[in-house]
């Protein structure tokens, strides 16, 4: 959230509330509704790293405070959107439960991918299903990028369920 | 409640050379009315035969087909060709339709065929194409028009007579992702109260429009799972690490 802020302050001062909802926005509400407390605790945390700095609002009696960048904080956020994203960290339980379902013969591996292959299809319905914004080119990415790792899952749900079918048919077929 | 299209058991040997070939082993499936079901599953697993026997395209080795509660497996060639121009509508990849006639004829024709008045078949054709979103391509020939603007007047002949049930072979096969998210959105609300639809795709995305995924391997029917109403549960699919 933090680099995140820093870009869209970047585009002008804004109070924190502004911060969450435009950020919400971009995501087109494929993204859970960001946490009050979350959203404070990273603007004081980017104050005191000098990245933000902030002042009271004019003619604001409940204290609400006003971000702008610091030329550190800039430099921070121009160095986060240049720099590519980490790739293929899977964080996914599915794969703990994969291998050690086909490694200790503990449970049904074949069921695991038929629920699994539900739960994608279920996914990629409730997305499509989704009203769709008129000219919101970004929010409209996103989806069309959910949805084709949505596709790649069940592509290799497919492949896990030939290969643990068939274990090792090839290489038996390979060897002398 | 009844089906509007039923399969029991069907088989389907076909002869290569000096070996039979089982295209279907003993596949039972059922399309509820107002009911949209997919059927998956790779190449050469039996999808596009099922339907093909459905249909009354090909005929069964074995088993039984019904339309609309009536059993139809055994009746003639000229029993089938007349359900398929009333009751059953038909969707292909390669949408086939005729080159040298106008969208509107081309949708006007399966009614003609089924004994409605000139008159009666163009204005009908003529809704429908406006529904689909085709009202200012009425009079284009095919050659003219996008592959999803071809494969939308397709779904209007297909609809034409009102039939119980729609059956498309990889609708959205030779479409583009917006032509054929288009194409699967009509298709899914021009279903009408009662009318069934099968759809058989390699498409995850076309399958996860369907009420019920059926999937096929081998010949065989191996997994049948009803999805949740659209909308119904909430769609946020992305998380953030570290927030």
């Amino acid at each position: 959230m933090r680099q995140a802020f820093l870009v869209l302050l970047a585009a002008r001062p804004a109070h924190g509330y502004e911060l969450k909802t435009e950020l919400e926005r971009h995501f087109g509400g494929l993204l859970p509704a960001l946490n009050d407390g979350q959203v404070y605790t990273t603007l004081a945390r980017l104050e005191r790293d000098e990245l933000v700095e902030s002042h009271d609002a004019a003619g604001d009696t409940r204290g609400k405070r006003i971000y702008a960048l610091t030329d550190r904080g800039r430099r921070e956020a121009l160095q986060w959107l240049g720099a590519p994203a980490s790739e293929a960290k899977l964080k996914d339980e599915f794969f703990l439960k994969l291998a050690l379902s086909a490694s200790t013969g503990m449970g049904d591996a074949m069921a695991l991918i038929d629920a699994q292959r539900h739960a994608a299809l279920q996914s990629l319905r409730d997305l499509d299903s989704r009203p769709r914004g008129g000219d919101d080119t970004v929010p409209a990415l996103l989806r069309e990028g959910v949805a084709l790792h949505l596709q790649a899952r069940l592509r290799w749900l497919d492949v896990c369920e030939e290969r643990l079918e068939k274990p090792s048919e090839e290489n038996h077929a390979s060897r002398p | 409640m009844q089906a509007v299209l039923e399969g029991r058991a069907l088989a389907k040997t076909y002869r290569s050379g000096d070996i039979d070939v089982l295209a279907l082993r003993g596949v039972d499936i059922r399309v509820a009315p107002g009911e949209c079901v997919a059927v998956v599953g790779r190449s050469g697993c039996g999808k596009s035969t099922l339907l093909h026997l459905l249909g009354g395209l090909d005929r069964a080795t074995a088993g039984e087909v019904y339309v609309e509660g009536r059993r139809v497996d055994g009746v003639s060639d000229a029993e089938w060709a007349r359900l398929r121009r009333r009751r059953i509508g038909f969707i292909f990849q390669a949408f086939h339709l005729l080159d040298a006639m106008s969208a509107l004829d081309n949708v006007a024709l399966p009614a003609r065929l089924a004994g409605h008045d000139r008159a009666g078949a163009r204005k009908r054709a003529g809704d429908l194409l406006c529904e689909l979103g085709l009202e200012n391509r009425v009079e284009a020939t095919p050659a003219q028009l996008s592959g999803g603007e071809q494969q939308r007047v397709a779904i209007a002949r297909a609809l034409v007579n009102r039939p119980a049930v729609v059956l498309a072979d990889e609708p959205t096969g030779n479409l583009d992702t917006d032509s054929a998210r288009t194409v699967l959105e009509l298709l899914t609300t021009q279903r009408g109260e009662d009318r069934g639809l099968l759809i058989v795709t390699h498409d995850p995305r076309v399958a996860a429009g369907a009420d019920r995924v059926v999937r096929l391997r081998d010949g065989l029917v191996v997994g049948d799972t009803a999805l949740a109403a659209a909308g119904t549960r909430p769609a946020q699919l992305v998380e953030l690490e570290g927030w």
